[in-house]
C-alpha cells in the first residue's frame, strides 16, 4: 500500500467517502480534460484545414505566374502539373491535352521520367472520363470503392476537372491522383477540395486560351525573326549596306556592314544623309543628285547609280546605290531606303576584262594579219616559185622536141618529173594552208561521179601498167550519175589514194571499188574503198596516218617519196564534204582506204552532144595564128614563144600591159597570152582596156580571146582573170598539152 | 575550419529542388563542398534528391532523412514537398558513418559500431550530429552506445527521421543509398567550435499517470495492467483503432525528471511518443522503458510553449555571450509541433522567435531544421533523447579563432 492510500485508511468513514467521492470526480475530471485535448486537436486540424484552403489559392496565383513565364510546351505542362501536386498535396499531378495540333497528346504527369509507374493506358481513361461528362462542369473525384471505375486499378483516389473555354471546348483534362501504394501518406480527398480544383482547373483554362494566342503570335515573330536572321544572313553573305532615309526627319541610317564598307566602325558615321553625300566622288555628285531629284519627283521610275565615294583610307570605291522611296497618299516621298553594294573589284575585274579583250582582239587580229601574211607569202612564194619553173618545164619541154640522144632524153624526162614532182608540192602546201586557215570552200555544183572515178582511175592506169600492177575498177550500177558536189576535190581525194596505193604496191594489184546505198530522200552514202597489196602499214601508225607531214616511218620518205601532206588534205577534205576517210591495213598484206561522202543526187542532164568546137586552125598537126605574148619575164617571154612556135603559132611580145595594148592597137592578133603580174601595167588593166577599146572599135570582127597564162593559182586569181574580161586560165608553169588544147580552142572559137 | 550554407525550398521536382537548394547555397556552378546534408519531406523522391547532389557535389558525401516539414533560414514550411540543405566545406574536419538495421534491441551494439567507425574516421571529434530511424529503436541506446566509444563529454545532437506522422515509414539517405532502419552520423572536429544546445516542449502533464506493467526494451506491452494500446487511447478518449497520426497529437506522454534536471528544463516532465503499435496492442515507446515507470497523459499550453521557448533562447545567447558567435543552427523540431499544433500564423512567429536571437544583424545563421519523431540534446550536462520538443543546436565559433 502506498502512504497516502494508508492515510486515507486512517480518515473516518465519511471523510473517507468523501475523499473517494472526490476522488472520482477528479478523476473524471481529469478524463475530461485529456479529452478536450482530443477535442482540441480535432479543432486544430479543423483550423490547419482553413489555413490550407486559403493558401492554395496563394499558390494557384503563384503557379499561374509560373505558368505565364513558361516558354515551352512541356515546361508549361510542368508547372501544370506540379500546380495539382502542391495545391492539392496528392501524389500525383496529370494534364491531358485532348489535340494538340491535330495529334492527340500524351499524358504528362509530374512523373513523366517515370513511366513504368502507370501500367495502362492512362490517357485513353481521361478520354474516357471527358466523353462521358461532356456536359458537366466542375471537378469530380473518383474514390475507389464507391463503384468500380478502370482508375481505380491505378489510383486509390483521382480528382478530374476539364480545363473548357469560353466555347465549352475541351483544352485539357486536369487530375490529381493518389496511388493505391501511396495513399496512405496523403490526405483523404473530399468535398471540401473540390471547389478549389474547379478554380484551377478554370485558371488553367484560361492560361491555355492565352498561350493559344501567344502561340500564333509567337509563330509569327518567330517567322519573322527568322526571316530577318535569314535576311541578315544572306546581307551578311552578300556584303551588302542598307541606308534607310526618313526625309521628315532628315536623319538615314546606315547599317553596320554600309559603313563598314567605307571603312568606317558603327560609331564613326552619324544619321545625317550628309554622310552619303560628303562621300561622293566631286565628278559624281550632280549626277547622284540630279537622279535622286528626279526618282523623288516621279520622273524616274527608279533609283539606282554607281558612283564614286571615298573610303577612309582615301581610296576611291565604286558604289552601286539602289533605293525605292515610300510614299503617302498623295504620292510624296516619305522614306527612302536602300542598299549599297560595292563594285570596285568588280570594275576592275572589268577593266581586266577589257584589257584582255583587247589584248586577244590584238593578238587576234595579228594572228589573222599573220595568215593572212602567211596565205599571201605562201600565194607569193607560189607565183615566184612557178615563174621560174614555168622556165624550166618549159625549157625541158622544148628539150625533149630537141631530138635528143636516148640517155639525153631520159634526163630531160627526169627533170621534168622532178619539176612536176616540186609543183605538186607547192600545190599540195597551198591546199592544206587554206584548209587549216578554214578557207577552203568547196563548189557545189552536178557532176558525173562515175565519170570522175574513171577520170582518175583512166589517168592513172597507165603508171599501173608501167609499174607491172593490175589496176581493178569496180563501180556499182546504183551509183547516181549526177551528184552535187565539188568534183575537183572528189578527183584530188581518189587521185591521192590510188595514187599511194600504186606508190606503195611493188606487185600484186590495186582495186577502187565504189558503191552506194540510198539514204533519206534523195541521198545516198557513197562508199569508195582503194585497197591494194602493197607494203601495208604498221599497227602504231595509223593513228598518225593522217596527220599533215607524216607518213609510216621516215625511211618511207627516203624509198617512195612525198611531203605526208596527201592524206592530210584528204582527210580535211573528206571532212568538209560531210564525210569520214578510214584505212584498216597489215603489214605485208596491204592496205585499203576506205571514203565514206553523203551526196545529194542531181537530176540527170540528158546525154548531150558536146558543141562542135570550130575546127582550130591545125594543119599537119601545127596550128596557124599570131599570138600576143604579153610577159614581162625574158625567160617566160622565151618559153612562150618558143612553145607556141613548136606549135605552129607566130608570136610577138609585150613586156607589160600598156605595151601590149599599143601592139594590140599596132597588130591584129589572133589570141593574146596575158601575164597578170607585170610593172607599168599589169595584165588585169590590159585586159580591161583591150576589151574597152574592142567595144569602142565596132568594126573588129570578134573579140580577141585572152587566155591568161600567170603563176598566181588561187581561185580569187582565176575569178579576177574572168572577170577581167579574160577568157581562159593556164597556170604557169604551162604544160605544152595544156597550152597545146587551149589556144587550139581559143584559135578555133 | 568548417563552414556552413543552407538553403530550403518548397518544389514538386525532387532533383529541381535540390538543384535550386545546392545553388542556393553553394553558388551556380560551384561544386567546392565536402558534406551535404538534408531533411525533405515525405512526399519527395529521395534516390533523385541523393542523385541530384552527387552530381552537383560530386566531391561531397551526402547524408539526409525524411521528415514531416522544415526550417530553413527562409522560414518554415509543412509541405509534402520540402526540402531544407545545409552544405559544409572542411573535409579534414569531418567524419561521416553509418550503420544499418538499426531496432530496438540492438540499438546500443550498432551505435557502438557507428562511433567506431566514426573515430576511426576522425578521432578528434568533439561533437556529433546524429540521425536515427524514427521508429522501433532504443534511441537512450544509441546515446549510450555512442558515448562508450567517444565518451560522454561528446555532444549529441540531431533528429530521427519520420514520414508525415502516419507512422508508417522513415528514410535514411546516405550518398545515394535510401534506406530504413540506418542510422547517421556526421562526426565534427573543428576545435574553433562547439555546440550549444537545448529544448523545450511547454507541455503539462495531468491527472493519474499510467503505470508500465509489463515492458521488453522498448516496447510496452501493457499499462495498468491493461494492453497498453487499449488502456492508453481509452485514457485519451480515442477508439481503439485509432491510429498513431490520431494519437501523437494529443498522446505524449511525460516521465517525472529528477528535481535538478526540472530546473534545468523548466518543467517537471520530459515527453516521449508512441510512434508506433502492434497489431498485439504493444506499444513501440521512444527509449527503453521498465515496468513500473509511471507516465503521464500531458495537455499542450500555448502560454508555455511560448514561454517556455523564450526563456530557452534567452539562456542560449546569455550562454554565447560576446565570446560565441553562432555560423549555424541544426534544428530538431517535433512533428507534433507544426500544423498539428499551431495555426500557420502562431507557427510562424515561434520560428521567428528561434531564428530571432540567434541572428546577426536580421540575418538569420545558415539553419537546417526538420520536423521528425524526436530530438537528441543535452540536459544536465548528458545527451538525452526527447520527444515534442524544439531542439536547438548553435555551432558556435568562438569570436577571434
Amino acid at each position: 500500500m502506498d502512504p497516502q492510500h494508508d492515510q486515507i485508511a486512517d480518515l473516518p468513514a465519511d471523510v473517507e467517502s468523501a475523499y473517494h467521492a472526490l476522488r472520482r470526480q477528479y478523476d473524471a475530471l481529469q478524463r475530461r480534460v485529456t479529452r478536450f485535448s482530443v477535442v482540441e486537436q480535432q479543432l486544430i486540424l479543423v483550423r490547419d484545414q482553413l489555413d490550407r484552403e486559403l493558401t492554395r489559392f496563394g499558390r494557384i496565383q503563384r503557379f499561374s505566374t509560373q505558368a505565364i513565364g513558361a516558354t515551352e510546351r512541356t515546361d508549361f505542362l510542368d508547372v501544370i502539373a506540379e500546380a495539382v501536386v502542391d495545391v492539392f498535396e496528392v501524389e500525383v499531378g496529370m494534364v491531358w491535352l485532348p489535340c494538340a495540333d491535330g495529334v492527340p497528346a500524351r499524358l504528362h504527369t509530374t512523373r513523366a521520367s517515370h513511366d513504368a509507374w502507370i501500367p495502362g493506358d492512362v490517357s485513353d481513361l481521361l478520354q474516357a472520363w471527358t466523353t462521358a461528362r461532356q456536359d458537366c462542369v466542375g471537378a469530380d473525384i473518383l474514390t475507389r470503392g464507391a463503384g468500380h471505375h478502370p482508375l481505380h486499378d491505378l489510383f486509390e483516389q483521382i480528382i478530374l476537372a476539364r480545363c473548357c473555354d469560353s466555347q465549352g471546348e475541351v483544352l485539357a483534362v486536369l487530375a490529381g491522383a493518389n496511388t493505391l501504394k501511396g495513399a496512405a501518406f496523403h490526405e483523404r480527398l473530399g468535398a471540401e477540395n473540390i471547389q478549389s480544383f474547379a478554380v484551377l482547373s478554370q485558371q488553367v483554362a484560361a492560361l491555355l486560351e492565352k498561350r493559344r494566342s501567344r502561340t500564333i503570335i509567337q509563330d509569327q515573330v518567330q517567322a519573322l525573326q527568322t526571316s530577318q536572321r535569314r535576311l541578315a544572313l544572306a546581307l551578311d553573305a552578300s556584303h551588302v549596306g542598307l541606308w534607310d532615309w526618313d526625309l521628315r526627319s532628315d536623319r538615314c541610317h546606315f547599317s553596320a556592314e554600309w559603313k563598314a564598307m567605307l571603312g568606317h566602325s558603327d560609331d564613326e558615321i552619324g544619321d545625317r544623309p550628309i554622310e552619303w553625300d560628303s562621300r561622293l566622288h566631286d565628278d559624281d555628285r550632280p549626277f547622284a543628285h540630279a537622279v535622286l531629284e528626279d526618282y523623288l519627283a516621279g520622273r524616274r521610275p527608279g533609283f539606282q547609280i554607281t558612283v564614286r565615294m571615298r573610303h577612309k583610307d582615301g581610296r576611291w570605291l565604286w558604289i552601286l546605290s539602289s533605293g525605292r522611296a515610300l510614299r503617302d497618299d498623295d504620292g510624296r516621298p516619305i522614306r527612302v531606303l536602300g542598299t549599297h553594294v560595292d563594285l570596285t573589284e568588280q570594275k576592275a575585274l572589268e577593266e581586266r576584262l577589257r584589257i584582255a579583250e583587247a589584248e586577244q582582239r590584238e593578238a587576234r587580229e595579228a594572228a589573222e594579219a599573220a595568215n593572212r601574211a602567211k596565205s599571201v607569202f605562201l600565194a607569193n612564194m607560189s607565183h615566184e616559185i612557178r615563174t621560174p619553173m614555168n622556165g624550166v618545164l618549159g625549157m625541158l619541154q622544148l628539150l625533149q622536141d630537141s631530138e635528143p640522144t636516148p640517155e639525153q632524153a631520159a634526163l630531160i624526162d627526169t627533170a621534168e618529173r622532178s619539176a612536176v614532182w616540186l609543183l605538186q608540192i607547192i600545190g599540195d602546201i597551198l591546199d592544206l594552208s587554206k584548209v587549216e586557215a578554214g578557207k577552203l570552200e568547196l563548189e557545189r555544183a552536178p557532176f558525173d561521179l562515175r565519170e570522175a572515178i574513171r577520170d582518175v582511175t583512166e589517168l592513172l592506169r597507165v603508171r599501173a601498167v608501167e609499174d607491172g600492177l593490175d589496176l581493178e575498177v569496180r563501180v556499182g550500177d546504183e551509183i547516181p550519175r549526177q551528184v552535187l558536189g565539188d568534183i575537183a576535190r572528189f578527183r584530188q581525194v581518189l587521185l591521192n589514194l590510188l595514187g599511194n596505193a600504186l606508190k606503195f604496191t611493188k606487185e600484186g594489184a590495186v582495186t577502187v571499188e565504189a558503191s552506194s546505198r540510198p539514204l533519206e530522200k534523195n541521198r545516198v552514202e557513197f562508199d569508195l574503198r582503194v585497197r591494194d597489196t602493197g607494203i601495208g602499214i604498221p599497227e602504231e601508225v595509223l593513228p598518225r596516218l593522217f596527220a599533215p607531214f607524216s607518213q609510216a616511218d621516215s625511211s618511207t620518205t627516203r624509198q617512195f617519196g612525198g611531203t605526208g601532206l596527201g592524206l592530210a588534205i584528204s582527210r580535211h577534205l573528206v571532212e568538209l564534204m560531210g564525210g569520214a576517210i578510214t584505212v584498216t591495213s597489215e603489214p605485208g598484206i596491204g592496205s585499203e582506204f576506205r571514203v565514206q561522202l553523203p551526196f545529194t543526187a542531181a537530176a540527170e542532164s540528158p546525154d548531150t552532144a558536146y558543141a562542135v568546137s570550130p575546127s582550130p586552125h591545125v594543119d599537119d598537126g601545127l596550128l596557124h595564128g599570131h599570138v600576143l605574148v604579153v610577159e614581162d619575164n625574158p625567160i617566160g617571154q622565151r618559153v612562150a614563144t618558143m612553145l607556141l612556135q613548136k606549135l605552129g603559132l607566130t608570136s610577138d611580145v609585150a613586156a607589160n600591159g600598156r605595151l601590149a595594148v599599143e601592139a594590140w592597137e599596132r597588130c591584129s592578133y589572133d589570141l593574146v597570152l596575158m601575164d597578170c603580174q607585170m610593172p607599168v601595167m599589169d595584165g588585169f588593166e590590159a585586159t580591161r582596156v583591150l576589151r574597152q577599146l574592142e567595144s569602142d572599135s565596132p568594126l573588129r570582127e570578134r573579140p580577141t580571146p585572152i587566155i591568161a597564162l600567170t603563176a598566181n593559182v588561187q581561185p580569187s586569181d582565176v575569178q579576177a582573170c574572168l572577170d577581167a574580161g579574160m577568157d581562159a586560165y593556164l597556170a604557169k608553169p604551162v604544160r605544152r598539152d595544156a597550152l597545146r588544147e587551149a589556144v587550139a580552142k581559143w584559135l578555133a572559137s | 575550419m568548417l563552414s556552413f550554407r543552407s538553403a530550403s525550398t518548397r518544389m514538386v521536382n525532387s532533383s529541381r529542388a535540390m538543384t535550386e537548394c545546392l545553388e542556393a547555397a553553394l553558388g551556380a556552378g560551384d561544386t567546392d563542398c565536402d558534406l551535404v546534408l538534408f531533411a525533405a519531406s515525405i512526399g519527395h523522391d529521395y534516390a533523385e534528391l541523393a542523385r541530384t547532389a552527387r552530381e552537383l557535389a560530386p566531391s561531397a558525401r551526402v547524408v539526409g532523412a525524411s521528415c514531416c516539414g522544415i526550417v530553413g533560414s527562409e522560414g518554415v514550411s509543412e509541405s509534402m514537398k520540402d526540402l531544407a540543405v545545409m552544405t559544409v566545406r572542411g573535409r579534414d574536419e569531418l567524419a561521416v558513418a553509418h550503420i544499418d538495421g538499426v531496432h530496438g534491441h540492438n540499438a546500443r551494439d550498432k551505435a557502438i559500431e557507428l562511433a567506431e567507425l566514426l573515430r576511426a574516421a576522425n578521432p578528434g571529434i568533439t561533437m556529433v550530429n546524429l540521425l536515427g530511424p524514427g521508429i522501433d529503436t532504443d534511441n537512450y541506446a544509441l546515446i549510450a552506445g555512442i558515448e562508450s566509444v567517444l565518451g560522454s563529454e561528446v555532444t549529441i545532437f540531431g533528429a530521427t527521421s519520420s514520414d508525415n506522422m502516419r507512422g508508417l515509414v522513415n528514410y535514411q539517405v546516405v550518398d545515394e543509398r535510401v534506406a530504413e532502419h540506418t542510422a547517421w552520423a556526421v562526426g565534427f572536429a573543428d576545435p574553433t567550435l562547439r555546440v550549444d544546445t537545448q529544448a523545450t516542449h511547454g507541455f503539462v502533464a495531468v491527472g493519474e499517470p499510467l503505470e508500465v506493467t509489463r515492458a521488453e526494451e522498448n516496447r510496452i506491452l501493457e499499462l495498468n495492467g491493461k494492453p497498453a494500446w487499449q488502456e492508453y487511447t481509452s485514457r485519451l478518449g480515442l477508439p481503439a483503432d485509432a491510429t498513431c497520426g490520431d494519437s501523437i497529437p494529443v498522446g505524449a506522454l511525460a516521465e517525472q525528471l529528477p528535481d535538478e534536471l526540472a530546473a534545468e528544463f523548466g518543467n517537471d516532465h520530459i515527453l516521449r511518443v508512441v510512434t508506433s503499435r502492434d497489431t498485439d496492442g504493444a506499444m513501440h515507446y521512444a527509449t527503453g522503458i521498465e515496468p513500473g515507470t509511471k507516465l503521464w497523459l500531458t495537455v499542450r499550453d500555448e502560454d508555455r510553449i511560448f514561454g517556455d521557448l523564450d526563456r530557452m533562447m534567452t539562456q542560449m545567447v546569455e550562454r554565447a555571450g560576446d565570446r560565441w558567435e553562432t555560423v549555424a543552427v541544426f534544428h530538431a523540431d517535433c512533428l507534433a509541433r507544426g500544423r498539428f499544433l499551431l495555426n500557420r500564423v502562431m507557427k510562424e512567429e515561434l520560428v521567428g522567435r528561434m531564428q530571432f536571437p540567434l541572428s546577426k544583424g536580421g540575418a538569420v545563421p545558415p539553419w537546417l531544421g526538420m520536423y521528425g519523431f524526436g530530438e537528441f540534446a543535452r540536459l544536465g550536462g548528458r545527451n538525452t533523447y526527447q520527444n515534442y520538443t524544439t531542439a536547438i543546436y548553435a555551432i558556435q565559433r568562438a569570436r577571434g579563432d
